[in-house]
């Protein structure tokens, strides 16, 4: 009798602790969160590391109660999860140059943005799957001080004797900017096919004191008064310039050659209804505004507010892009170009 | 006689050491649990409390932010000037008197149901285009909201706070012809609620972030979800101890935080300390144990050496045991017993003794000594004189001793104690000669009957002088 007592005791003690303990345990989310957290969501992959989504992403949010997730990294790792994935649950995608996404457009779902016909005509959607959403455009940037006195509005210019070894460059194989620079440089003077347009490049290639690694490498260089001049592109100047850099941009008289910025929506999308509103959010006239007067960036849509530090478009030289060419054709310039400089580092 | 003592001990270790190791068992569970309930305990109700802070906090903000939108003196200027009929000179002032009391500075923007600004608190360099097209959205989300309810939303720019956005539409004649937008700026909120002791993060329930006391809780673009129900978290690596709530009203969810590290040499010195006290304790009681089950041996062994010593024949020694114990009980009561028995034999003894008294007295009484000698002197006289006679009067004497030494039987017949007086009285015959006349006549049938042995014997002697 004594003994079941203890042990109906111990047991009561046992019930105790554990009553006690999942109390203790469970009291901490007893008030949990009834309130779900929106299941609307969409999933974007993308290769910008500026402040663009920054600005689009609560606002989209806003707007229409979707959720975005981001997804960072390089352009060619994205695409090869997308690829890759089964499961992949990108929905649209952000980035990269229009000769790389091309290659890749099995991947991709066919979607013309409403805003399509608002679009600067060279930049609207050509192929059903790439929307245009800014332009960057490649540009020389000079340092003032060190520019003094050196003449530099054009390609032409950058010949100067007084510039052999100033100039700074990046290598168009690893930077899409850079090479965006090279089709600018081809353009310009002649064309992808143009001899002319070849020598000059080697007689430019000969003026650089350095091809750097990186794109970030050449406009730093500059700004912090390395190097006098430097082949780079429009958005990361004005940034310099903002900042009061002791720099300027210069447009080449040549002319200067815009890119467009693109995205598409993914072929396996889940959320496809959901992508088309984001392709269409960040191509309105709102976001194109905000793009254009708070971010300085170039816009895609012709009369939009201009941020301080940006020249309207018309009083820019612009070039048309031979897009036919360029979409298959990237690897022939790119080997052209490495004929070239194995043939300077022979020289020295 | 040690092997026995032995086995003794060890039943009583064994008796004692299974309650004891279940005692000890359950003391260090208890110890343990108890240790660990603690802390579980400490951090929960911290985190509760922290974030019943954050939420009585917010929720002052909120009331009064509700109160400001829906008092009759804003509706009703916002009502005239959304009807053109007042202007707007009177807003700023009743702006400075919420600011004035309120611990959250708002900035107060009146649109109209194109939701074009009417009025707006914030200066044209606070005011861009990002901002423009936000409170657009908001006012677009303030439309779908249920009648006379206020919408909520976070404003969010990189770079700058987050905005607590409050959005209430002005109605008239049951349409909804504008909005009252209040944005509760997020560098106040670090002060106003500096004073809360541990980490806390209010979100909406998107997940993005009205406040943080942490810049480094905060991901993506100004987002912050926990979407575990479980208490403990992790957030960048470190554990967290999370307290969650949820808002109705005011659509969001406030995030209470603990830093709960996985305190690994904590939780080791804890259980080591446990295993030592727990060990501890066993050795202390199993001492003690050994110190009782020793001591009750030791009696036991004390009263056995004492009793040997009485069992090998030493029957005047006495028990001594001063252990104060039952044991010395045991040895009183047994030295009471060989008291009583020393008694008895003693009483035995004495008895025996005067028995044996008794019996030669008896044989005193059988043959007088006077008897013996006379006879024995007759017997020497008659040797020299007549030797036939001194052998007759021998196998006589020979006679009488052995019939009266004989104490085999007690009754016998009445010829054989006649033998005996007949053989007596011919040795006093020979010794008196004509001085002793006697005549025995005693009838045929008498011979057979049973007498007590020398029955007539004293008779006779009294009888002759």
């Amino acid at each position: 009798m004594k003994k079941s007592v203890k042990k109906f005791f111990l047991l009561v003690l046992l019930c105790l602790i554990v009553a006690f303990s999942s109390w203790a345990y469970f009291g901490g989310i007893r008030s949990s969160v009834d309130g779900t957290l929106s299941e609307d969501k969409i999933v974007v992959y993308t290769s910008r590391t500026d402040n663009l989504l920054d600005a689009t992403i609560p606002l989209f949010e806003e707007k229409y109660g979707i959720q975005v997730e981001l997804v960072e990294d390089e352009i060619g790792q994205l695409l090869s999860r997308i690829r890759e994935e089964d499961e992949a649950p990108a929905d649209v995608i952000m980035g990269g140059t229009f000769s790389y996404m091309y290659s890749n457009r099995d991947l991709f779902y066919e979607y013309v943005s409403v805003n399509d016909k608002y679009i600067l005509e060279n930049y609207r959607n050509t192929t059903g799957l790439f929307t245009s959403y800014l332009l960057e455009g490649s540009c020389l940037l000079v340092n003032k001080s060190l520019a003094k006195g050196i003449k530099v509005e054009g390609y032409e210019d950058l010949l100067d004797e007084r510039l052999k070894g100033r100039i700074i460059t990046a290598n168009p194989i690893n930077s899409s900017s850079a090479y965006s620079q090279l089709c600018n440089i081809l353009l310009a003077m002649g064309g992808y096919e143009d001899e002319g347009a070849w020598d000059y490049l080697m007689k430019l290639m000969r003026q650089v004191g350095e091809i750097a690694s990186s794109s970030e490498k050449v406009y730093t260089s500059v700004a912090s008064g390395i190097y006098t001049v430097g082949l780079t592109y429009e958005s990361a100047c004005i940034d310099l310039v903002r900042d009061n850099a002791d720099v300027e941009i210069v447009y080449p008289k040549e002319g200067t050659l815009y890119q467009p910025a693109i995205m598409a929506i993914v072929k396996r999308s889940r959320n496809k209804e959901y992508a088309k509103h984001f392709i269409d959010f960040v191509t309105s006239k709102d976001m194109q505004n905000i793009y254009s007067n708070l971010l300085m960036k170039r816009s895609i849509y012709k009369d939009v507010i201009l941020g301080e530090y940006l020249i309207p478009i018309q009083n820019i030289h612009v070039l048309e892009e031979d897009m036919e060419y360029v979409k298959e054709s990237k690897l022939k310039i790119l080997s052209r170009y490495s004929v070239i400089i194995d043939e300077i580092m022979g020289e020295h | 006689m040690k092997k026995y003592t032995g086995s003794f001990q060890e039943k009583l270790k064994i008796s004692v050491i299974n309650r004891l190791i279940i005692l000890i068992g359950a003391g260090v569970i208890l110890l343990a649990v108890g240790m660990v309930m603690a802390v579980l305990v400490t951090h929960s109700k911290n985190a509760r409390d922290n974030g019943s802070f954050y939420e009585e906090r917010f929720h002052k903000i909120y009331r009064d932010g509700s109160a400001f939108l829906r008092g009759e003196a804003l509706q009703n200027l916002c009502l005239g000037i959304l009807l053109y009929e007042k202007d707007t000179s009177a807003l700023p002032y009743l702006i400075y008197e919420f600011n004035a009391t309120s611990p959250v500075n708002a900035k107060l923007v009146l649109n109209d149901k194109e939701r074009n600004i009417l009025f707006n608190s914030y200066s044209e360099q606070e005011w861009d285009l990002y901002k423009n097209v936000f409170n657009k959205a908001i006012c677009a989300n303030a439309f779908l909201v249920p009648y006379d309810r206020i919408y909520s939303s976070v404003y969010y720019f990189k770079g700058e706070y987050s905005s607590y956005v409050m959005s209430k539409p002005v109605y008239y004649q049951g349409r909804t012809i504008g909005y009252i937008n209040l944005y509760f700026d997020g560098s106040d909120w670090e002060q106003y609620l500096s004073e809360a002791e541990y980490e806390g993060i209010i979100t909406d329930t998107r997940g993005r972030v009205i406040f943080s006391s942490r810049q480094s809780f905060i991901t993506g673009i100004n987002k912050f979800v926990i979407s575990s129900p479980n208490p403990i978290v992790y957030i960048n690596g470190r554990r967290y101890w999370c307290n969650r709530r949820f808002l109705n009203e005011e659509n969001v969810i406030i995030y209470s935080l603990i830093y709960y590290p996985k305190n690994n040499p904590l939780i080791i010195t804890a259980f080591v300390i446990i295993a030592i006290i727990g060990f501890s304790w066993y050795r202390l009681a199993k001492n003690m144990m050994d110190a009782m089950a020793k001591s009750n041996a030791s009696s036991i062994n004390h009263l056995l050496s004492e009793i040997k010593i009485i069992s090998q024949g030493n029957s005047e020694h006495r028990i001594r045991i001063n252990t104060e114990d039952e044991f010395s009980i045991v040895g009183v009561h047994i030295n009471q017993m060989l008291d009583n028995i020393h008694e008895l034999n003693e009483k035995n003894t004495e008895l025996l003794r005067i028995n044996n008294i008794t019996e030669i007295n008896h044989l005193t009484a059988q043959i007088n000594p006077h008897f013996l000698y006379n006879t024995l002197e007759i017997i020497r006289n008659l040797l020299v004189f007549d030797n036939r006679k001194a052998d007759n009067l021998i196998i006589k004497l020979t006679q009488i001793l052995r019939y009266s030494i004989n104490s085999s039987r007690k009754y016998v017949y009445l010829e054989e104690d006649m033998a005996y007086i007949r053989d007596y009285l011919d040795i006093q015959k020979t010794r008196f000669e004509e001085n002793l006349h006697f005549d025995i006549n005693i009838d045929e049938e008498c011979n057979k009957c049973i007498i007590p042995k020398l029955l007539l014997q004293p008779i006779i002697c009294i009888c002759h002088p």
